[in-house]
């Protein structure tokens, strides 16, 4: 009876090792298992952060705005945390019946399921021979087992393999990424940068001569639509209107010169390029005004008189942009524009305010109409010079095709206002082809359509010299003596000699 | 006191399984005497003696089947009969018949003359070139222990054993044995080709001068008390279940069936699969010093209980899968109930 209570000791001790054995072996099971996608696991955070900084970059969502370094902790703390948490959940998920916890034993010290049997059979009721027999074969075993040491389970850290060490590799990529576009999308003075503007306006440059050309090639005809209006300008400046107007903006030329002096001076080229424009803003005021009738002489001579500080003064506080200190590249391009626009008031041909930004263009070289368009924004917001006075009522709004012929339809087509006879380019890229323009894009000539010529050639007769058919050779027909070719004795002999001496060295050089 | 019965019990327990233990190896070297090789073969067929099972044995011709059981049948001294079935065969051939006899005083009557079926150890060669009819005629002996012939039911004396031979290649003018008769054998044994070191002892024993002689090791009624020896082999619940779960693995729509069970296996093993593996299971466990048997045991004896039992589709037959091929599966897939995943 001892024995069995000493076996039943045994087994429980046995029982309780066997579980906590196998809730380690799962433990290691589940870091395993876990250590197995850990790599991939590092991929998440460093993934999701790249790709949310490119869509704050790009795509300007604002979703989640991150330190960098809170981003690599988290990417480092979030492998951490699912191994913890996949053993957490192995160790604890695992429930190892008694049974099983024998079972161990029985299987690592090959047991044949004595263990087993033998605790199954303590604890039923009543035992046959067999089971009473086989509780009593379990009894050394037991102690055997109690004494037995199972192998150590040893939760080594598993082989990385190269594949997770570019997994891992991969990782550290995307994190560094990820910083990088956070820092360019979130550092504004990167992104303006007087290079980035540089090339951005040369882009734009190129961007519009391409749409430019593009709109130009259309139909040819539209060459001399859009030379067109330039002559009707022309003839319309023949008339009264344009000769006051060139009068006045004559002497405005000399008044602007005579009140500064320092247009021909090349030291103050920028300053120069500010009152240019100046001035030109102003000579289009004054010649807007005259055109229409609505403008104040003595304010007009009141703004002309002014001195050239003061409107600087006032060009300063229009356009703030202009004048920061560090935009030196914004003083140039200004400067550039003042140029032009003195030659155009010595010309005293602008009149319009469209032509004017494409004369500076060819000027400059450089495509300058978004600047362009800002000043005639400002011109228009401007208080001084409201743009209204310079706006011109649509012409046509009678829609009928033959509600104008001539002169009169070349003056009000402007374009605006329904159908008319004919239909008038406006626009800047129109205009383009009227003015000499170096090519700004190279390119390859065109070979040209593939033309594939055909020749006739007539079949001519030719006589070929005819065989009779009687004069051919039969096939049957022998062919004649033919040499013989049969070995004579004497060249038998000299073969077969040859030959049987060949067969008998051998065998003389064996004996 | 309760202990000392428990000893005692268990120096009994201990005394069967030593004497049937002893008893099994007797027969196995005597049976080896005239034997050569085919240790699984011989080993099997006394496991199913001792078992309690019919054997079916399948192998060319030559290898050595019907003098094995004869062997087998010296051995254990026991009533031997032989059957040699051909077409012909009727099952009054085999199980006996009523045929008119002269009495003593000149009458004449009619007397049950029983067949060779009747017996304690029989003999049933090449067993599928006889007739279904005549094949049937074994389905009671085999299972019931008993011959029903007209109205008379004889029922036969323990041990019973019927052990076929069958060739597998001369298939024509043979009828394949059916399934309700294949699985009334508890093994099936495929005897192999000798090894090349066993050719020598063939020929020294068969075609020299002296004759080998058989001693008789025990006899039906010893053999009637080893059968109850084994079935007296304790049974854990971890065994009972490996073994339910082996046998629901070959059978494809239940929820053990592996993927190779699915595929080309179109009737699993019956609830006889489960008998045959715990009876051959206990002459295992006994012969391995054990009183109660394990799941090695049951592994042990799985191939030869189960591969009669499972029978193939047609896809298999076309992708030469073969019944052992099933079982190894079985035994790869199906989890020890201890296992730790």
């Amino acid at each position: 009876m001892a024995s069995l209570e000493n076996l039943r000791l045994h087994l429980d001790g046995l029982a309780a090792r066997g579980a906590g054995y196998l809730r380690r072996y799962a433990l290691k099971n589940a870091v395993e298992k876990a250590m197995g996608h850990v790599h991939i696991v590092a991929l998440i955070i460093p993934l999701a952060f790249v790709a949310i900084a490119l869509a704050d970059r790009f795509a300007g969502t604002q979703v989640w705005v991150l330190n960098p370094i809170l981003t690599v902790l988290l990417a480092l703390v979030v492998p951490v945390v699912y191994v913890l948490l996949a053993a957490v959940f192995g160790f604890v998920s695992r429930k190892v019946s008694r049974n099983y916890a024998l079972a161990l034993f029985d299987r690592e010290l090959g047991y044949k399921d004595r263990l087993q049997a033998a605790d199954e059979f303590l604890n039923s009721s009543s035992l046959s021979e067999f089971e009473s027999a086989a509780v009593a074969d379990a009894i050394p075993y037991a102690e055997k087992a109690t004494s037995t040491k199972l192998q150590d389970i040893k939760i080594a850290p598993p082989a990385i393999h190269t594949t997770k060490w570019g997994h891992g590799l991969a990782a550290v990529v995307f994190l560094v990424a990820g910083i990088l576009v956070q820092f360019v999308a979130f550092n504004p003075g990167l992104e303006a940068s007087p290079l980035i503007d540089d090339e951005l306006v040369a882009l734009n440059t190129v961007e519009d001569l391409v749409f430019e050309e593009e709109s130009v090639e259309a139909p040819m005809e539209a060459e001399d639509e859009v030379q067109t209006p330039q002559q009707d300008v022309s003839t319309d400046r023949t008339g009264e209107g344009a000769v006051l107007e060139s009068q006045e903006s004559k002497s405005q030329d000399s008044a602007l010169r005579k009140a500064n002096p320092s247009d021909s001076d090349p030291s103050e080229s920028m300053q120069v390029g500010l009152s240019g424009g100046a001035s030109q803003d102003n000579k289009a005021g004054s010649s807007s005004s005259s055109l229409s009738g609505e403008g104040d002489p003595e304010k007009k001579q009141q703004e002309s008189k002014e001195p050239p500080k003061d409107r600087e003064a006032k060009e300063k506080k229009e356009r703030p942009d202009e004048d920061e200190p560090g935009d030196e590249s914004a003083k140039g391009i200004a400067g550039g524009k003042g140029s032009g626009s003195g030659r155009q008031s010595s010309s005293a041909e602008m009149t319009e305010n469209t032509s004017r930004p494409l004369e500076n263009d060819f000027d400059t070289g450089v495509d300058l109409e978004s600047d362009d368009e800002e000043d005639e924004k400002q011109e228009a917001t401007s208080a001084a010079r409201p743009m209204i006075n310079q706006r011109k009522p649509p012409v046509d709004r009678q829609l009928s095709p033959s509600g104008m012929v001539g002169q009169e339809e070349d003056e009000r087509a402007n374009g605006r206002g329904g159908a008319g006879a004919r239909k008038k380019t406006r626009g800047v890229a129109a205009m383009l082809l009227g003015v000499p323009m170096p090519d700004q894009l190279r390119s390859q000539v065109s070979p040209g359509r593939v033309k594939i010529q055909r020749e006739r050639s007539v079949p001519h007769p030719s006589q070929v010299a005819s065989v009779e058919s009687k004069d051919r050779g039969s096939i049957d027909e022998s062919i004649g003596k033919v040499a013989n070719h049969e070995l004579k004795p004497w060249m038998r002999n000299v073969v077969s000699n040859y030959f049987t001496s060949m067969r008998q060295e051998p065998t003389e050089e064996g004996e | 006191m309760a202990e000392q019965a428990t000893t005692n019990i268990d120096s009994r327990a201990a005394e069967q399984a030593a004497h049937f233990k002893s008893v099994f190896q007797d027969i196995r070297s005597e049976v080896t005497k005239m034997m050569v090789g085919q240790p699984t073969v011989v080993d099997g067929v006394l496991t199913a003696l001792m078992a309690g099972g019919h054997v079916l044995l399948e192998g060319v011709p030559g290898l050595g089947k019907t003098m094995l059981v004869r062997c087998l049948s010296d051995a254990v001294s026991v009533e031997f009969s032989r059957i040699q079935f051909t077409p012909d065969m009727m099952p009054a051939d085999i199980q006996g018949t009523m045929v008119l006899t002269e009495t003593a005083s000149g009458a004449h009557e009619l007397s049950f003359q029983e067949g060779p079926l009747i017996a304690n150890l029989v003999l049933a060669d090449e067993i599928n070139r006889a007739t279904p009819k005549t094949q049937s005629a074994l389905l009671e002996a085999m299972q019931e222990r008993q011959v029903t012939v007209g109205n008379r039911t004889l029922t036969l004396d323990e041990p019973y054993c019927v052990m076929a031979t069958q060739n597998p290649v001369e298939q024509e003018g043979t009828y394949p044995l059916p399934e309700a008769q294949l699985d009334r054998f508890l093994f099936k044994l495929l005897v192999d080709y000798p090894e090349e070191n066993e050719y020598y002892e063939i020929i020294d024993r068969t075609t020299g001068t002296e004759d080998v002689e058989i001693s008789h090791i025990t006899d039906g009624a010893e053999i009637v008390r080893l059968r109850e020896i084994a079935r007296a082999v304790a049974v854990p619940t971890t065994a009972k279940t490996y073994a339910i779960r082996l046998v629901m693995a070959t059978q494809p729509n239940s929820a053990y069936a592996t993927d190779k069970t699915k595929a080309y296996v179109s009737l699993g093993s019956s609830p006889r699969g489960v008998q045959g593996l715990m009876l051959a299971a206990k002459v295992q466990a006994i012969l391995n010093d054990r009183y109660s048997i394990s799941t090695d045991d049951i592994k042990a004896v799985a191939y030869p209980v189960l591969r009669h039992r499972v029978i193939l589709n047609f896809q298999a037959q076309a992708s030469n899968v073969t019944p052992d091929s099933i079982i190894e599966d079985i035994l790869e897939q199906v989890k020890l109930p201890r296992s730790v995943d």
